[in-house]
């Protein structure tokens, strides 16, 4: 066994631009994701009627869904159901887009939740109208109280988007596998690709642990 | 102003014009960017037709998802325990393998354990077994964070109990410290055995052969992807919702329990 090290040199602009394809996959599907999540969350507070069952189903759906499905799916039955053109990348991202928002709007649902209801009678008695409220009163409690699970979830969208190389978006792992299948050097690409991830996953899961052990204290 | 928008609200006239809105989006996209034709191409009998590889491939599996839990459970209790002992250098240890195959993707370590570890080992194995080591090294990984959170819950008074009486350390861990630990562990456990359950679909990257690849190699061979990747999500949803149920009962019946 023998690390090559000249293999990583030459190929390090490559990888490097697979962790940029990454990084603009994982930040689109998550803005669009937490709009999404933002109006599922919105439907299941309701407890009741049509924009509630809707909301559970999709959500539901989603969560329970291996992440493969609806990627392939999307990208192999969409061209059949569709008259335009659906590119990789759009298919990875509205596949990557309904996870986020159906585990972002029970991350939602669970911060709002979390914030005791005395704080809801308190400003309703105090004669608040509700959206100041919520933009006020209830939404910074909530929002602490999501940073946690929502930081926890960006490192398992980054983990997820591994998996778009299947479908040939050229993201991080897709040229990880096509590098190291022409040079042959899968230890060397592997590693390299590994320690990428760590790089990107590790500081953040320790940054959502950091904050999960001050609101612990806090409580 | 705020009053008309009051009125607005409590009439939930927003709301309508929202979900009208929608609705009327929908049906425009529906009827310009559809192309209904493909209704009348769908054949769900092509399901039936090869309903013996998909069975075989759903068993697969269940095989590797049980195997992985099995393997992962017994490993991550143990690590958990080595993390009790007093001896910085195996702390790292353990600390480093939980937090390298916790926070990189499940895809990087398969290819890593297929293509990679042969080169370091000299052994090659098949893709079954590399993607089983693959998923069970991932899951000892949650599995001692999740048997350690499980130690540490066991109240203080019973380790005190325990060695005030002078019991020895196997009795100890085996008969007062485990089964209170793993009574703590099991709702985790099962969330992380149907977390597993829906990474095996990982697998069908190296084609292992479970339920994944076979319905790929069935859609691409057939060119009935609709049909076959519903019937395949539809069997996935059914598992992993009814699975989810029931630990959700469990957990609730196991609260109970406690008080």
């Amino acid at each position: 066994m023998e690390f090559n090290v000249f293999v990583i040199k030459q190929k390090w602009p490559l990888l490097l631009d697979g962790a940029i394809m990454t990084f603009f996959i994982c930040s689109a599907s998550l803005a669009l994701g937490i709009v999404l999540g933002a109006i599922l969350c919105y439907g299941k507070m309701r407890r009741r009627g049509v924009y509630f069952r809707i909301s559970t189903v999709i959500i539901d759906v989603f969560r329970t869904l291996p992440e493969l499905v609806p990627i392939f799916w999307i990208y192999s039955a969409g061209p059949l159901i569709f008259d335009f053109r659906i590119t990789a990348v759009g298919a990875g991202i509205v596949a990557l887009t309904l996870y986020a928002g159906a585990f972002l709007a029970e991350i939602f649902r669970a911060g709002l939740q979390a914030v005791p209801r005395g704080q809801y009678e308190a400003a309703n008695s105090l004669g608040i109208p509700v959206f100041w409220v919520y933009g006020v009163v209830i939404s910074p409690q909530a929002l602490r109280m999501m940073i946690p699970p929502f930081i926890n979830f960006i490192c398992d969208l980054v983990k997820v988007s591994s998996l778009l190389s299947a479908i040939g978006i050229t993201e991080l792992a897709y040229y990880a596998s096509i590098i190291s299948g022409e040079t042959f050097r899968y230890l060397e690409i592997f590693t390299v690709a590994g320690v990428l991830y760590f790089m990107i996953i590790f500081p953040l899961s320790m940054f959502a642990r950091h904050r999960e052990k001050k609101l612990a204290v806090a409580r | 102003m705020a009053s008309t928008w009051r009125r607005l609200k409590r009439s939930g006239a927003a709301e309508r014009f929202f979900g009208y809105g929608s609705l009327i989006a929908l049906a425009a996209f529906c009827y310009t960017s559809i192309n209904w034709e493909f209704l009348s191409y769908l054949e769900f009998s092509i399901v039936y037709k090869y309903r013996l590889p998909l069975l075989k491939g759903l068993g697969m599996t269940l095989a590797i998802t049980a195997a992985t839990v099995v393997i992962g459970y017994v490993s991550g209790v143990l690590l958990a325990i080595l993390y009790q002992v007093p001896f910085k250098p195996l702390r790292w240890i353990i600390a480093v393998h939980v937090e390298i195959w916790r926070n990189t993707p499940l895809l990087v370590q398969l290819f890593w354990v297929h293509f990679a570890l042969p080169a370091v080992t000299g052994v090659s194995t098949s893709v079954l077994v590399s993607g089983i080591i693959a998923m069970s090294l991932q899951a000892s990984a949650y599995l001692t964070e999740i048997a350690r959170a499980g130690i540490d819950a066991v109240p203080k008074g019973q380790w005190e109990a325990a060695h005030s009486l002078a019991l020895p350390a196997p009795t100890v861990w085996l008969t007062i410290v485990l089964p209170q630990a793993m009574k703590i562990m099991i709702p985790p456990l099962a969330n992380t055995a149907i977390s597993f359950f829906k990474a095996s679909t990982v697998l069908s990257l190296i084609s292992v052969g479970e339920l994944m690849t076979i319905s790929n190699t069935i859609a691409n061979f057939t060119f009935k992807q609709i049909e076959v990747l519903t019937t395949v999500g539809v069997v996935f949803f059914v598992l992993g919702y009814a699975f989810s149920g029931l630990t959700y009962k469990l957990e609730n019946v196991l609260q109970r329990s406690e008080r």
